[in-house]
């Protein structure tokens, strides 16, 4: 059992990116030296992957819970999951692929879909829906482009195949993600059994079964591989990333479900980062029990090295605790299915994950070592010296050529392009419960049963260019303006999971981002009475020269997701206007703001209320929040979806920017239409305008005071400059 | 009035349908595992065979579903005049088991299309389209990565002449030969199409006209069962 002498220690420690002051601490924790496989597993536990070790200190500050929300599962567990009454509870997690993705897009991508269905399947939850946040260099870059339509590709894969809609997402793109893409994946799940399936392994003499697909040489040492930066050779990693079967994921779900069922799965874990050394250290950690695993009993595709065994990262497998005797049910279930599920171990009372493969025993660990005692950084955090305001705009003169010129360029613009190519990739309906599809609301909208009129708002979203110029205040307008689409549908939002995208957490720099990123997210969820229920962190993105040195990070990326709920979703609010003749109302204050936007939270609060009662009480039809591009994009894609178009008079203060009052990005506004007869009423920190209303013609016509027009243009001209030739 | 709804490994509409048949519309309905091989005629008076990605759609759409058991029983069926629906995987099933003609191939785009279509009418004297009015345009989605329907120019003017095309997209959204978006068998009791019908039934996820075809349907029955 010790160390396999024969390769130098420095070279082992760096093959599994172990430091030297962690190897000790290893030996510390368990005593003796490990023998390589040992080691092997302690480099990929100990990864920021599995371990968080640069970011726990941060993470364990996020509110863990809210009055307004009943959490039954939080941080720490697979996924969190909230009860939204009447027995129906979800389950919700993000997840990123972003090194993956980068050197093998479409694989990449596709995996990373198949692991965040895996973390919401695990806890006994049917999953629902998906989202993804994307975020690459720019589509006219050839391998940007190459790697952006792959990933959609992939993500198109699993998710159409498994039969899982694809309900919302955004796409950003900037030159610092062109070597290093985003690919943060978001699964929502509703749970099917009575309780959420615990990851604890309970039972001592219980049987540990191994179900889902064969174990392969692919994915390699994924989890190490995805918390190193990435370099000129990362191609050469190619082996560590995984490859995907959504077939097999699909019957996976099926059986799965099915097994969870019939109450004789004791726990359950999917395998995904670190494969069996994670699900088995985890299972074990967690229940407090001692897990005896024979790697000689586990399917394989072609002969394995028990090292491989241990750090394969194969997909669609799963290892669940079985109650004992009740097994062969249970493997009945799967094989039914087509899957293979063998008993390939036990729980025991040794309270250590002893592994043995052809009779011998090749690791004995206390799983907390692998797990709860991995070492953890505080790292130093600096403010850069220079903050570069990269949106800083100027003015504009009241010239209608000037002024539609400017439009239309921001709906042709990269950021303001329609979407549709990518979601018309997705299966939007699948599972007939689709209430509000991509493009139609500033949330997506699902029914959460057949049976209930509850409608769950999602939404993934974050705007990187203000979290560049500000990170404390760019994180919480994410998670401010995530907020507010849900409430643009009329719902109110629940709880939030989050994916921190950042660059090397050694560097001060960049920590400094991560950690004002985290702190801008807490002050939001405060101020919004949220919790934060599930995450993902990834650090080490890096935008790379063509020698393989760092050019600088990517841009700070904290992409929040959301759920919220509306209890009647025939009250939910779509973008489209309803009727000709209905006013259009401009709610929300505008300021004199050019560039980064500020945030007053008691306005922001004070829209979320407004639109929420507004949608309740039937007075509001439709609903569209302003964010990038302001008050004219609002408007133009509200024109867009419609079937009709909108007469717009705007009144400009003699001290605002003209650019302010169309363009400007000022927070906590949307534009509402009513009944022409009807009248909105301002409240505490909400302004209300009167600006026009919904005509029978397809057309955005903007005056400026009483009657200079400043906009006249056609849906058709809009949407051809719109529409993306992708 | 029963329904009955095939179950192969990797489809992923055949609750989507179930919901239809059973909650929206009311009716007694089954699923049968493609391992069995049950006498239809003796248990159902229509089949619906779903859309998905049955096999995982592995060699082509279809190709490995139209080896399972339960087709042998799908063919008496069909040739018993059973009346038969193959909605998206279905219907590439269905053309693959030869009991409906041409094939499907990939979207002209080389994409998967998900999209709402307008959806022509051509055809209302069929079992699944009584109750549309002739050349009515209605609304359905589509989802499909292998929709591209085709025909040679001989067997086009064969389902022409025996009034075989069904429905039509009103553009050519995928690059199907004439647009077409659904075509029956000769006698009329196999529909196959890859627009989704039991999407379109429920005004609050989209439209109800695909309501029209599940209660055409109901018209027609071989017996009571």
């Amino acid at each position: 059992m010790n160390l396999i002498l024969n390769t130098p220690l420095t070279e082992l420690l760096a093959k599994h990116k172990i430091t030297e002051s962690e190897y000790e601490l290893i030996i510390n924790l368990i005593g003796r030296h490990p023998n390589e496989v040992e080691l092997a597993m302690f480099g990929v536990m100990w990864s920021e992957h599995c371990a968080y070790k640069n970011s726990k200190p941060l993470l364990k500050q996020f509110p863990a819970s809210s009055s307004k929300t009943k959490i039954l599962a939080g941080q720490g567990e697979n996924a969190g999951i909230i009860d939204c009454g009447d027995g129906l509870r979800v389950a919700f997690k993000i997840e990123s692929h972003n090194r993956p993705t980068a050197i093998e897009p479409f694989q990449g991508a596709t995996t990373g879909v198949g692991g965040i269905l895996r973390d919401i399947l695990t806890l006994g939850a049917r999953p629902i829906a998906f989202l993804n946040s994307l975020h690459f260099g720019s589509t006219s870059d050839e391998h940007s482009y190459y790697l952006l339509t792959n990933a959609i590709s992939g993500i198109a894969h699993y998710g159409n195949c498994t039969g899982i809609p694809t309900v919302g997402g955004q796409l950003i793109c900037d030159e610092s993600y062109t070597t290093n893409p985003l690919v943060n994946a978001m699964c929502v799940g509703v749970l099917e059994t009575a309780e959420p399936i615990t990851s604890g392994a309970a039972g001592i003499g219980n049987p540990i079964l191994y179900v889902g697909s064969e174990t392969g040489r692919d994915g390699l040492g994924g989890a190490a591989f995805a918390s190193s930066g990435l370099n000129n050779k990362s191609t050469k990693n190619r082996p560590a990333v995984q490859v995907g079967d959504p077939f097999r994921g699909k019957l996976l779900i099926e059986a799965c479900l099915e097994a969870f069922k019939t109450g004789f799965v004791v726990a359950s874990q999917d395998m995904g980062a670190a494969g069996l050394t994670c699900a088995c250290s985890e299972m074990s950690a967690k229940g407090e029990v001692g897990i005896d695993l024979d790697l000689s009993r586990v399917p394989t595709r072609g002969k394995l090295e028990p090292f491989e065994y241990l750090l394969s990262e194969s997909q669609e497998r799963m290892l669940l605790v079985a109650e004992k005797g009740k097994e062969q049910t249970l493997i009945e279930i799967f094989e039914k299915w087509n899957l293979p599920a063998v008993v390939v171990g036990e729980v025991t009372n040794t309270g250590l994950v002893r592994i043995f493969h052809e009779g011998q025993k090749i690791v004995e660990l206390p799983p907390k070592a692998l797990t709860d005692q991995a070492p953890i950084y505080n790292r130093v955090a600096v403010a850069p010296k220079k903050q570069i305001n990269i949106l800083s705009e100027s003015d504009l003169p009241a010239d209608k050529e000037k002024i539609e010129r400017k439009l239309l360029d921001k709906l042709s613009s990269p950021e303001g392009l329609s979407r549709e190519w990518i979601y018309k990739q997705f299966d939007q309906q699948v599972q007939l419960n689709t209430l509000i599809s991509p493009g139609k609301g500033d949330s997506a909208m699902l029914k959460l049963s057949k049976n209930s009129l509850k409608g769950l708002a999602v939404v993934l979203d974050c705007n990187p260019f203000y979290v560049k110029i500000d990170p404390f205040l760019g994180a919480q307008i994410a998670v401010a303006e995530a907020a507010r689409n849900i409430a643009s549908t009329g719902a109110q939002a629940l709880a939030v999971t989050d994916n921190l995208n950042f660059g090397n957490p050694e560097e001060p720099e960049a920590f400094w981002y991560l950690q004002s990123a985290v702190k801008g997210i807490i002050e939001a969820c405060t101020q919004l009475d949220l919790p934060v229920v599930s995450g993902n962190v990834s650090l080490y993105n890096q935008f790379l020269k063509p020698d393989g040195t760092s050019k600088g990070e990517i841009l700070p990326t904290p992409v929040i997701g959301m759920i919220g709920l509306i209890e009647n979703y025939q009250m939910a609010l779509q973008i489209a206007f309803r009727e000709v003749g209905d006013t259009i109302w401009l709610v929300g204050e505008t300021f004199n703001e050019t560039d980064c936007p500020r945030l007053d939270w008691n306005k922001e609060k004070a829209l979320h209320s407004f639109l929420q009662e507004n949608a309740q009480n039937g007075s509001i039809r439709s609903c569209h929040d302003l964010s990038e591009g302001g008050l004219l994009m609002a408007l133009a894609e509200s024109v867009l979806i419609s079937d009709f178009g909108a007469e717009i008079n705007l009144e400009k203060p003699p001290d605002l920017k003209l650019y302010a009052l169309l363009f400007g990005e000022s927070q906590s506004r949307a534009i509402v239409t009513t009944a022409h007869n009807l009248e909105l009423k301002p409240i505490d920190n909400l302004k209300v305008y009167k600006i026009g209303s919904v005509i029978d013609e397809s057309k955005l016509k903007v005056c400026l005071g009483a009657e200079k027009e400043i906009i006249n243009l056609s849906k058709d001209l809009l949407k051809e400059m719109n529409s993306s030739n992708l | 009035m029963k329904f009955g709804i095939i179950q192969f490994p990797g489809s992923n509409c055949e609750k989507d349908c179930l919901h239809v048949t059973q909650e929206v519309l009311g009716l007694e309905t089954h699923l049968f595992d493609y391992r069995e091989n049950p006498n239809f005629g003796r248990l159902i008076n229509y089949l619906i065979i779903p859309g998905g990605f049955s096999f995982g759609d592995y060699l082509r759409p279809g190709a490995i579903a139209k080896a399972a058991n339960i087709m042998t029983s799908i063919k008496d069926f069909a040739k018993y005049g059973g009346f038969i629906l193959g909605i998206c995987n279905g219907f590439q099933i269905l053309t693959e088991a030869n009991l409906l003609p041409g094939a499907l191939i990939n979207n002209l785009q080389n994409r998967f299309i998900c999209q709402e279509t307008n959806l022509q009418i051509v055809n209302t004297n069929t079992p699944f389209t009584n109750l549309y009015n002739a050349d009515e345009i209605i609304k359905m989605p589509i989802a499909h990565a292998c929709g591209n329907y085709y025909l040679s120019k001989t067997e086009l003017k064969e389902v022409e002449d025996n009034e075989q095309i069904v429905f039509k997209y009103t553009s050519n959204i995928n690059g199907s030969v004439a647009n077409i978006a659904g075509v029956c068998n000769k006698q009329k009791n196999i529909l196959g199409l890859m627009p989704h019908p039991e999407r379109s039934c429920e005004k609050e996820i989209g439209s109800t006209d695909g309501l029209k075809l599940f209660q055409s349907l109901l018209k027609n029955s071989l017996l009571e069962v």
